[in-house]
């Protein structure tokens, strides 16, 4: 009798902890979605490989890429890129897009971002190579949307376009010259009128 | 008797013991997150309240302000060839180094980072924006628009708003506090004294000599 009491109680406890383990790992919060990489491995990522790439650049890994659309939806459908998929730079998270990402990360295949600006796809890209999805470009255009027709200019990201010393160097030489010109101007001899002195006549002899 | 039942007691809970460590080996790894939720920093990105234009930097500058700091993300050399005045350089490889951290993650200045465009100074503040450093802006346009704007401004046509012809004057004078020289107004200036001012003819007053009577001579 006494022994069965024992085995009843071994056995409900039992039973209680199992079911707190599996409530426990049921209600148990993890994030869907993570950094994968530290900060330092994301820096190293972004140094080593670029996120631009150039048009050409992309024309020859062209087998071997998606192309995003991240403009909005609105923007998307008035035109853009040939096979492109639009994916809304607000709703990146989104499941569906992650699944495209997923995709792409599984066949190792380059995603190639574009957008009005290439400022708005190297936002995404950045986000994208954070939380995991190192496949990501951006290919080095500006869209615009010109007489019903997506237009698309070439940039070159992160290039200086004027040498900044030397044109300081040469506006203030310019300075310089305008003086030198404005010296050789500036002497005008007055006219000196010379002034005769009257020879005071001698008053003529009287007595 | 007494004793062999605390026993039994013990082993039942070393057993429990057992059983409940044994679950935490089956427990997922839990992710940890290194940073703000990535949610956040997808609608932290998207708005645009990071950038600041060229003509607010130079303004600060200009005034004295100072309660910011300007960061150079180029490399060593670009920095050394031309900076915006007072910029710390840090390049972009360096930037989560302990150093480099100091001057970001601090809630005492405004930190307005720059490099040659602004896409790596965005992708330098998306990456402390995710750890959640604050007070951190990126400079709209990078260098070469602080070389189109500042440096070098446009000339607005007569055909432009007024507006156009403020901003000008703005920039005007503050590309010549970064040292561009201007020829226009010293120009001005030397030709003052080259206005032709025609002397005054002195008029010489021809005294009509009196005729004297001829002292009566002999």
């Amino acid at each position: 009798m006494k022994e069965l009491e024992k085995t009843k109680r071994i056995s409900i406890s039992a039973i209680l902890v199992i079911l707190a383990l599996i409530i426990g790992l049921l209600t148990m919060k993890t994030p869907e979605i993570t950094y994968v990489n530290c900060k330092n491995k994301s820096l190293a990522n972004l140094i080593e490989q670029p996120i631009f790439i150039t048009l050409k650049q992309y024309k020859e890994i062209k087998d071997k890429t998606v192309i995003i659309d991240i403009r909005t939806a609105f923007d998307f459908s008035k035109g853009h890129l040939e096979e492109a998929i639009n994916i809304p730079l607000t709703s990146l998270l989104e499941k569906s897009s992650i699944a495209i990402f997923d995709k792409a990360k599984t066949d190792s295949i380059t995603a190639v971002l574009y957008g009005k600006s290439a400022m708005d796809a190297n936002k995404a890209s950045t986000f994208l190579r954070q939380i995991g999805y190192t496949n990501t470009k951006v290919i080095a255009i500006e869209t615009s949307f010109d007489s019903y027709e997506l237009t698309s200019k070439e940039i070159s990201p992160e290039t200086l376009l004027a040498d900044i010393p030397s044109f300081i160097k040469k506006s203030n030489e310019r300075k310089k010259v305008v003086i030198k010109k404005t010296i050789i101007k500036k002497p005008k001899p007055r006219k000196v009128i010379p002034i005769k002195k009257k020879k005071k006549y001698e008053s003529e002899g009287g007595c | 008797m007494f004793k062999n039942m605390l026993d039994k007691r013990y082993v039942f809970l070393t057993v429990v013991l057992l059983i409940l460590g044994s679950g935490l080996l089956f427990l997922p790894k839990q992710k940890v997150n290194e940073g703000i939720d990535p949610t956040d920093l997808l609608m932290n990105i998207n708005s645009s309240e990071r950038f600041i234009s060229t003509d607010q930097l130079a303004d600060k500058i200009i005034s004295n302000d100072p309660s910011f700091i300007v960061i150079d993300l180029r490399d060593e050399d670009s920095y050394k060839q031309y900076s915006i005045l007072n910029a710390i350089n840090i390049p972009f490889k360096n930037l989560m180094e302990e150093a480099s951290i100091n001057y970001l993650n601090q809630d005492q200045y405004d930190v307005v980072l720059y490099s040659n465009d602004h896409f790596i100074a965005d992708q330098a503040w998306m990456l402390c924006n995710r750890l959640g450093y604050e007070n951190l802006f990126v400079l709209d346009g990078g260098m070469n628009a602080w070389y189109k704007t500042i440096i070098n401004p446009m000339k607005p046509t007569e055909n432009m708003a007024m507006s156009a012809f403020n901003t000008y004057d703005f920039r005007k004078a503050a590309s010549m506090y970064f040292g561009v020289g201007y020829p226009e107004p010293i120009f001005v200036e030397a030709k003052k004294p080259v206005t032709k001012r025609k002397a005054p003819k002195k008029v010489i007053p021809i005294k009509k000599k009196k005729k004297y009577e001829s002292e009566g001579g002999c």
